[in-house]
């Protein structure tokens, strides 16, 4: 059986051959869609993918893909699963007060380097569908970004 | 956390510990410090699965208000004396009860009185753990080949049940109520080698009253919570195929094979995670040892709410010491979750001459109705 993690990978390797990249927006759209009774689960609150939008103001959003996995020792975060994936090199969660932090380098529209921080608060840690709300700077923009898991 | 705190705490949960007999915690829907008295009439006794609901019209400000008032399971009342037949509608009733923590019209019950007729109890736990001094006395019973049989015999009825303890705990002096939840919060250190998260974790679903359990979802309860389901489980041994199956009485009365036939466990990376995950065994004198990996990540694997991940291994040890006890022995080593291996075990009681009883309780069904 593929699990969640193998088709991620896969959707990857599809954006990496453009021919495919139709197909493996598809994908990404059903797993985030699809994927809630798949990758429900009571493990670490931050596995699995999460879906949701940053910006600046409530018209001007961007939307997000996180998926992340914790391997024991770290939280391995990446945004944006895929060509242009950006790792998250920082990605830590506070259990006294649920608050997390992420911070990667990517690109911004024009290709240029950009530097990103994420600072968030896990709520609603109980549920399936548990959320992370908060801050996003990239670059010189800050914004306010909310992700759900799927 | 203050002490007037931890005291409020501990109180919350001795009181809650009373009714909290069924496969979810009462505590989580229903506020034994809130006690209501519901004098009405009986419109509708639901006795069925998989819990039994009991709904009265009680005249409240020149009103009639319909409440409905939740019960343990079938089982567990007919434990206590109760039957299909105990009521009907009509029936002019007094109800003790805990009120719903969300101000809804229903109430966790613990007493009915009917009048001029008897009273019926909330199954009472110690009622529940009285053991069976007979089955005690008797030595356990063997397969042909010398092994202990830990299953049900030829031309014999009976099913395992009651187990000692109700929780996980490392330190076994940490006291828990039926459903998992910690007379004292602060014994939190006590439960396990928690990493961080998983502390934080477990300290959350406890605070929240494991509101968030899986099995009120009717999710598997895989792992050592198999053997502490409040409905029993049953051990179907089969020598001639080298395998055996623990079956569940309680959640929705699934299985968990256990290979005996000398097998290697399997490479993970090429096997689904499951609630059950893949089990296999070996004698080690009068010990089955069961060694088992592949768990998924949707369930708790112990009352309480104790997190794992999918590193998840358990070593298991399962021994008849006599006829009616069976011993129950496990190490979890998940690194995951946990910073080194640890044990914990508890004993559960032979149940002579009784049938595990039907109770089903399906993936995603709701097992909590109102109206």
């Amino acid at each position: 059986m593929m699990t969640y993690e193998t088709s991620v990978k896969l959707i990857a390797a599809l954006v990496r051959r453009d021919r495919w990249k139709g197909l493996a927006l598809m994908l990404l759209a059903g797993l985030a869609i699809g994927g809630v009774s798949a990758v429900a689960q009571e493990g670490h609150p931050l596995s699995g993918s999460w879906h949701g939008d940053w910006g600046t103001s409530p018209t001007e959003r961007t939307r997000v893909f996180i998926y992340m996995k914790w391997d024991s020792k770290n939280i391995i975060a990446t945004l944006n699963p895929g060509a242009k994936a950006v790792p998250l090199k920082i990605a830590t969660l506070d259990p006294d007060n649920w608050a997390v932090h992420f911070e990667g380098d990517g690109k911004d529209a024009k290709g240029a380097p950009v530097h990103i921080v994420i600072d968030g608060k896990l709520e609603n840690i109980g549920s399936y569908h548990r959320t992370i709300t908060g801050t996003w700077t990239q670059g010189s923009v800050k914004g306010d970004f909310k992700i759900t898991r799927d | 956390m203050s002490r007037l705190r931890l005291v409020a705490w501990a109180a919350a949960v001795t009181a809650a510990a009373m009714p909290a007999l069924a496969h979810h915690s009462f505590a989580a829907d229903y506020d034994e410090k809130k006690p209501i008295t519901l004098r009405g009439t009986v419109t509708k006794y639901d006795w069925s699965n998989p819990h039994v609901f009991v709904y009265v019209d009680v005249p409240e400000g020149g009103k009639i208000v319909n409440y409905a008032t939740e019960w343990e399971s079938r089982i567990e009342l007919k434990r206590a004396g109760w039957r299909a037949d105990s009521l009907k509608p009509g029936d002019a009733v007094t109800i003790e009860a805990s009120a719903s923590r969300e101000g809804l019209m229903k109430a966790g019950g613990k007493s009915i009185s009917i009048t001029g007729g008897k009273k019926l109890l909330s199954p009472n736990a110690a009622e529940m753990l009285t053991p069976h001094p007979a089955a005690t006395s008797k030595p356990a019973p063997r397969w042909p080949d010398g092994h202990v049989r830990l299953g049900i015999g030829p031309d014999e009825i009976g099913y395992w049940a009651n187990s000692s303890a109700s929780g996980l705990s490392e330190d076994p002096k940490v006291k828990t109520n039926r459903d998992g939840l910690l007379l004292n919060l602060a014994d939190v250190n006590k439960v396990a080698p928690f990493q961080p998260w998983a502390k934080g974790l477990y300290e959350y679903r406890q605070r929240n009253f494991l509101k968030d359990d899986p099995m009120a979802s009717c999710l598997p309860p895989g792992g050592p919570r198999q053997f502490q389901v409040p409905y029993g489980l049953q051990i179907l041994e089969q020598p001639d195929r080298q395998r055996m199956f623990i079956m569940s009485g309680g959640g929705n009365r699934n299985w968990r094979l256990v290979y005996l036939d000398g097998r290697p466990l399997p490479n993970m990376d090429s096997t689904s995670p499951t609630y059950f995950g893949y089990s296999i065994g070996k004698w080690e004198g009068d010990t089955l040892v069961l060694s088992t990996i592949g768990f998924n990540e949707r369930f708790w694997f112990t009352n309480g709410g104790l997190p794992h991940t999918e590193k998840l291994s358990l070593t298991e040890r399962l021994s008849r010491p006599n006829f009616g006890t069976l011993k129950y022995e496990v190490t979890v080593d998940d690194p995951g979750a946990y910073t080194r291996p640890w044990s914990a075990g508890w004993t559960l009681q032979w149940i002579p001459d009784q049938e595990m009883e039907e109770y089903f309780c399906d993936d995603n069904n709701q097992d909590f109705e109102t109206k």
